[in-house]
């Protein structure tokens, strides 16, 4: 589905990644963890393209989209959830939504867009109630829901996600977590980037751990829930827990 | 009797001046509200669409020119954006096309060639044209970096200053007015002894469909929200598989376009010359922060406030002092109230500033 080899990135002349290499396979739940300022966000921006790579390929359904500018990408069906949602404060939350299904609206499938947008409410039924509200006026989970619409209003193969639990209450958290699942059953590809580890780790099939700008470590679930670098530094047990 | 009426005779030349600061003042809006910039070309925008309609109004028929003048100042405004506004990380052949008919239309309008041959000189501006443009190109891209908005609304003062000169170049210093579309100057429609020209109905005509329009396309449109969301956020737009760029080029024709308008259809009345486009856009900008930065519907109703406003000023005091007015609401607009005195608060508080 989505395979980066040896991704070199940044910002200037300033170079954040350091021949990253990853692969999400159709169906598959991937999350990236890491410190702050490691390069997770940057890492997920260069996929979608909004950041230009120095060096490096983007192989996306077996077609290198390195070149391809990202309004393009999303038509191709890799999206991203931004971090921080970035929802459009003053547009209403069915706008919001709509904006979601530009290119699909764009490619002559209007009449499908209304019901992707049941499909959307079904997910989330706060959203319907919210409907006609700014996207502004919404609360923290709420944005995060309809950040998450808006997304799959664009049709999306491969669902890219940054930080979605941030500065959410633990509940809330919760749901969102339970809806990736859903997604993933829906046939859905998830790339996930996460300061929570253990949440992130509780849903995920495989994972990278990035530091650096680097890939220090890659395994399935249960081997970096069971590796002992990643239980001190990102699961919170300290030294004498895991020798123990 | 009489004093009621010459009030209202104010107002209604009042309205008239208001109508054209409220199109400079939504054309403003269209570009701030795309990219945050504040594009002090916009008064030479409204000055181009009416120069090019009245040079063409001597051959075509008014509606024709008047197409031209719109279509040539939209062409000027996609140029203007496509080499100082748009950001290009490879070479970019639409870029230094734009760039090569800019020196182009400097080199013609200067009369550099103008010695020679018509023929002879096209071919002597393109020779000069087309290195500036792949040159200028390859400058662009080795040092314009991603600027930043205040670096962009200088741009556009430079802009104005050079389009301004180059109007002079091409138009002369004289004082030009397209005709009239109904009747003569001094054809008047009486409304219970308040004398009105009917072209007054046709400014105030347009600029109610220019209003209406530009809502209903914001409001309704796909495109139209999407320029929305390219304003409020533009990365997520273009996450949304938006193409931010194009949209942000589309702005810059339509605010050209509806300010070639204005200037064509206010012509008769206010005549035109090549160095109105700055008292336009000081204007313009006034009646832009005074309804609000961004909100059309506003920025209509404060031109016209305006226009009245300087209608009576005249009345009082002498008439060269109206600038001085203006400048001084605007002063009071932003110490008092800057989101415009029809600022929605709570859309407020969801803009970034």
């Amino acid at each position: 589905m989505l395979v980066v080899r040896n991704l070199r990135s940044g910002y200037g002349s300033i170079a954040v990644l350091k021949a990253v290499s990853l692969h999400v396979g159709r169906g598959e739940i991937v999350v990236i963890i890491g410190p702050n300022g490691a390069g997770k966000s940057t890492l997920l921006m260069s996929v979608t393209g909004l950041v230009a790579p120095f060096e490096g390929e983007v192989e996306f359904e077996g077609r290198d989209i390195t070149a391809v500018p990202a309004e393009k990408r999303v038509g191709l069906g890799c999206v991203l959830v931004p971090e921080g949602r970035r929802v459009f404060a003053t547009l209403s939350v069915r706008e919001n939504l709509e904006l979601g299904a530009y290119h699909v609206r764009r490619n002559g499938l209007g009449r499908e867009v209304r019901h992707d947008l049941e499909r959307i409410f079904a997910l989330f039924p706060i959203l319907r109630k919210r409907e006609r509200q700014m996207g502004g006026t919404l609360s923290g989970g709420e944005q995060q829901m309809l950040a998450i619409g808006r997304a799959l209003m664009a049709r999306p193969a491969l669902l890219m996600m940054d930080e979605p639990s941030m500065g959410l209450a633990p509940v809330v958290t919760a749901s969102i977590f339970k809806t990736v699942l859903t997604l993933r059953e829906q046939g859905l590809s998830i790339l996930l980037v996460e300061q929570n580890a253990r949440r992130a780790l509780s849903v995920a099939d495989r994972g990278y751990v990035i530091e650096t700008g680097q890939m220090v470590l890659e395994g399935t679930r249960e081997e970096l829930l069971n590796n002992n670098d990643v239980q001190r530094a990102y699961l919170g047990k300290d030294y004498s827990a895991i020798n123990e | 009797m009489t004093g009621i009426v010459t009030i209202f005779q104010y107002i209604i030349s009042g309205l008239a001046q208001g109508s054209i600061y409220a199109v400079v003042a939504i054309g403003f809006n269209i570009i701030y509200n795309s990219t945050g910039i504040i594009n002090f070309a916009q008064g030479e925008f409204v000055v181009l669409g009416a120069m090019v309609s009245i040079t063409f109004s001597a051959i075509f028929p008014l509606w024709a020119a008047i197409a031209m003048g719109i279509a040539v100042a939209s062409l000027y405004g996609a140029l203007v954006e496509i080499v100082f506004v748009k950001y290009a990380r490879a070479f970019s052949p639409l870029r230094a096309i734009c760039l090569a008919s800019i020196v182009f239309i400097l080199v013609s309008a200067s009369g550099l060639f103008s010695f020679l041959h018509p023929v002879l000189s096209i071919l002597f501006g393109l020779a000069v044209a087309l290195p500036f443009g792949a040159g200028g190109e390859f400058l662009l891209l080795r040092f314009q970096k991603e600027q930043n908005v205040l670096q962009l609304i200088i741009i556009t003062i430079g802009v104005s200053i050079l389009t301004r000169e180059t109007m002079k170049h091409v138009w002369g210093k004289d004082v030009f007015a397209l005709r009239y579309f109904t009747g003569t100057a001094i054809t008047t429609i009486s409304v219970g002894g308040v004398y009105i020209s009917p072209q007054l109905l046709w400014v105030l005509g347009t600029v109610t469909l220019v209003v209406a329009g530009l809502y209903l396309f914001y409001k309704y449109t796909l495109v139209g929200k999407a320029m929305r969301a390219v304003s409020l956020d533009r990365k997520a737009a273009q996450l949304c598989g938006i193409n931010a760029r194009l949209l942000v080029t589309l702005s810059f024709i339509l605010s050209a376009a509806i300010g070639a308008l204005a200037g064509a259809v206010t012509s008769p009345q206010t005549s035109t010359d090549y160095k109105m486009g700055s008292s336009f856009a000081i204007n313009g900008f006034t009646v832009a922060i005074l309804g609000g930065l961004g909100n059309s519907f506003a920025a209509a109703l404060a031109g016209l406030l305006l226009g009245v406003l300087e209608s009576f000023t005249t009345a009082i005091v002498p008439s060269s002092y109206k600038e001085v007015v203006v400048i001084i609401i605007m002063l009071l607009i932003l110490f008092f109230k800057p989101s415009g005195l029809f600022g929605k608060r709570e859309e407020r508080t969801l803009k970034e500033f």
